[in-house]
């Protein structure tokens, strides 16, 4: 049974913010499912595991406080940008002012 | 003074405290094979101006004074380049330290160069390099493996005695068995993944790469430890000697189950399978309880791993969008086409693939059925395994189903490919050590190896059961001819 149909794939690739070329989005498709297919068994072993064994924990974030302390790389971090502005990130205009 | 081309670091820090070589001949020494050898095998991306790779270390002292080694180009350097071996991350400079490099510098150990390996830790055979090819020092046409097949490489080849690689579905162990040398994957959390480029959070884990397995545990016992710059680490895990116990003898009674599912799964080469029973025999006769044990979850490993680490993968590397670091697409007009562009033309297709992957099995309607379902069989995998560590000491199975495959042999099989974690994967989904140490070679002459698996912190029990079958064996005297 296919898993994912052109429109869902077309749809998770933007979401991925990745453009895949016409031509090969058959054959990006076809080692996705060959993934997903070969994965799919998952939940079969699940039932038959689940008589002895708990369910593992549910995942928690762990945060430290956030807190301002000094940060001396400010400038390391910048020259980094592919384009920066004094001590901004620039970016494409995203709404044009009227 | 023995030659010094496949010297273990053991010998050189013999050969540097009898000043029988400086660490300026040693240093000339590995970059003139470097300069020899690595044209044809490709294990480096980089080699460092040899002055500033002297005047940074911080030790004249320590467990690696004075004694180069070479690190996957997804740990940082601070101030050096750090790609992953992708083209989004072209001209990035790390701006700080890995802790383990911290920790080995303070060791006085020397950082030559960036070695060579799979687009941000994604392959078996260090294809998906975006910048450039590198072989399996045994047979040019044959791959390294990978992902860390860039330090793989470097230390089979003798250009240089220990190399970093990382781990996240067998990353190092595999390139390991395929090269001819050890290959070690710590328990989760006793080394800080601090300065590690992100793959799967959840499960990467830095590894070593030597000739040797003393070696090996020499360069661990430098960098393991509880690091507060990483919530991820054991507490209170202090410093440790794992050569301590390495005395050519295996514990009393030790047991060694091997696992029985993977040791007779379809697939597995018979020339490979054969290796690996000549080297249980070899543990027999050093004493050893050898038996059959059956793990049949871990058949699933490979799947678990293909949901979970694609769904780390996906969430990773979105922070790679061309805005703050990194590659920029010129043709990019808009924010949209900032992050899209910028992340097609940067990433490769093996990451891209990978990407597509995690964000279908974390969306709404697949999380349950693929997601949720792989992290509660990972659960099970690991009481499974904890389980049959009450009955053994160490599990024993296969690395690699077959030798070192040619280039290009799963170009049209990428599922193919994906497979080559077959038998890996399991030791970092469930989170315990586990070692890889040659056993053999094939008719063709390319190296077999097999994996000692322990329970959680039992590094010092692999390494000495490793070290004594290594002594009797002495299978890492054989070196490529280059």
């Amino acid at each position: 049974m296919a898993h994912i149909t052109r429109d869902e794939f077309i749809k998770l690739a933007r979401a991925s913010y990745i453009k895949i070329d016409e031509d090969d989005i058959p054959r990006v498709m076809q080692s996705l499912e060959a993934v997903l297919s070969y994965a799919s068994i998952l939940p079969d072993i699940v039932t038959q595991y689940t008589h002895e064994h708990e369910v593992p924990p549910a995942i928690v974030n762990c945060f430290r406080p956030d807190t301002a302390v000094p940060f001396a790389q400010r400038e390391q971090l910048l020259a980094l940008a592919p384009q920066r502005e004094e001590n901004y990130f620039v970016v494409p205009v995203i709404i044009k002012q009227g | 003074m023995a030659s010094l081309e496949f010297a273990s670091i053991r010998d050189i820090r013999v050969f540097l405290e009898r000043k029988e070589i400086s660490v300026d001949e040693l240093l000339d020494f590995y970059y003139g094979r470097f300069a020899k050898f690595d044209k044809k095998i490709g294990s480096a991306l980089e080699l460092f101006d040899k002055k500033s790779v002297k005047d940074r270390t911080r030790s004249e002292t320590g467990l690696l004074a004075g004694i180069p080694g070479l690190i996957k180009d997804n740990i940082c350097i601070q101030d050096r380049t750090l790609t992953c071996a992708s083209k989004i991350l072209a001209g990035y400079v790390a701006p700080y330290n890995a802790t383990v490099i911290d920790k080995l510098s303070a060791q006085g150990a020397f950082f030559i160069g960036r070695a060579n390996m799979d687009e941000f830790a994604m392959g078996s055979s260090t294809e998906t390099s975006a910048y450039q090819k590198t072989v399996n020092p045994w047979n040019a046409q044959r791959v390294p493996g990978g992902s860390s097949g860039g330090s793989i490489a470097a230390v089979a080849a003798g250009l240089i005695p220990w190399a970093l690689g990382s781990e996240t579905g067998g990353s190092v162990r595999q390139p390991a068995a395929l090269c001819g040398i050890v290959g070690s994957k710590p328990t989760y959390g006793l080394v800080s993944r601090y300065g590690l480029v992100a793959y799967a959070s959840s499960i990467d884990q830095i590894g070593v790469a030597t000739r040797t397995v003393y070696d090996n545990a020499l360069v661990l016992s430098a960098i393991a430890g509880t690091d507060v710059k990483d919530a991820t680490t054991l507490k209170n895990i202090s410093a440790v000697d794992y050569t301590r116990n390495l005395t050519g003898k295996i514990k009393p009674g030790l047991k060694i189950g091997v696992i029985d599912n993977a040791l007779h799964a379809d697939g597995v080469d018979p020339e490979v399978a054969a290796l690996l029973k000549n080297a249980l025999k070899e543990f027999e006769r050093l004493g050893a309880i050898v038996e059959y044990v059956k793990i049949p979850v871990m058949d699933y490993s490979a799947a678990v791993y293909f949901i979970l680490s694609r769904a780390e993968a996906a969430s990773n590397l979105a922070r790679f969008d061309g805005v703050r670091y990194g590659a920029r697409s010129a043709d990019a007009h808009t924010l949209s086409d900032v992050y899209e562009l910028s992340r097609s033309e940067g990433f490769g297709p093996e990451v891209q693939r990978r990407i597509l992957i995690g964000n279908y099995v974390l969306s709404v309607g697949h999380a349950d059925k693929f997601y949720n379902s792989a992290r509660q069989v990972q659960h099970i995998m690991r009481a499974e395994f904890l389980k049959t560590f009450k009955e053994y000491d160490l599990l024993f199975a296969p690395v690699s189903p077959a030798e070192a495959f040619p280039f290009g042999a799963f170009a049209n099989n990428s599922l193919q490919m994906d497979l080559q974690d077959y038998f890996t994967a399991a030791a970092n989904l469930v989170g315990i050590p586990a070692v890889s140490i040659p056993c053999g070679f094939t008719s063709n002459k390319l190296p077999v190896g097999f994996q000692l698996m322990g329970p959680d912190l039992s590094e010092e029990l692999i390494f000495q059961t490793g070290y004594a079958y290594e002594q009797v064996t002495q299978w890492h005297a054989n070196h490529p001819e280059l």
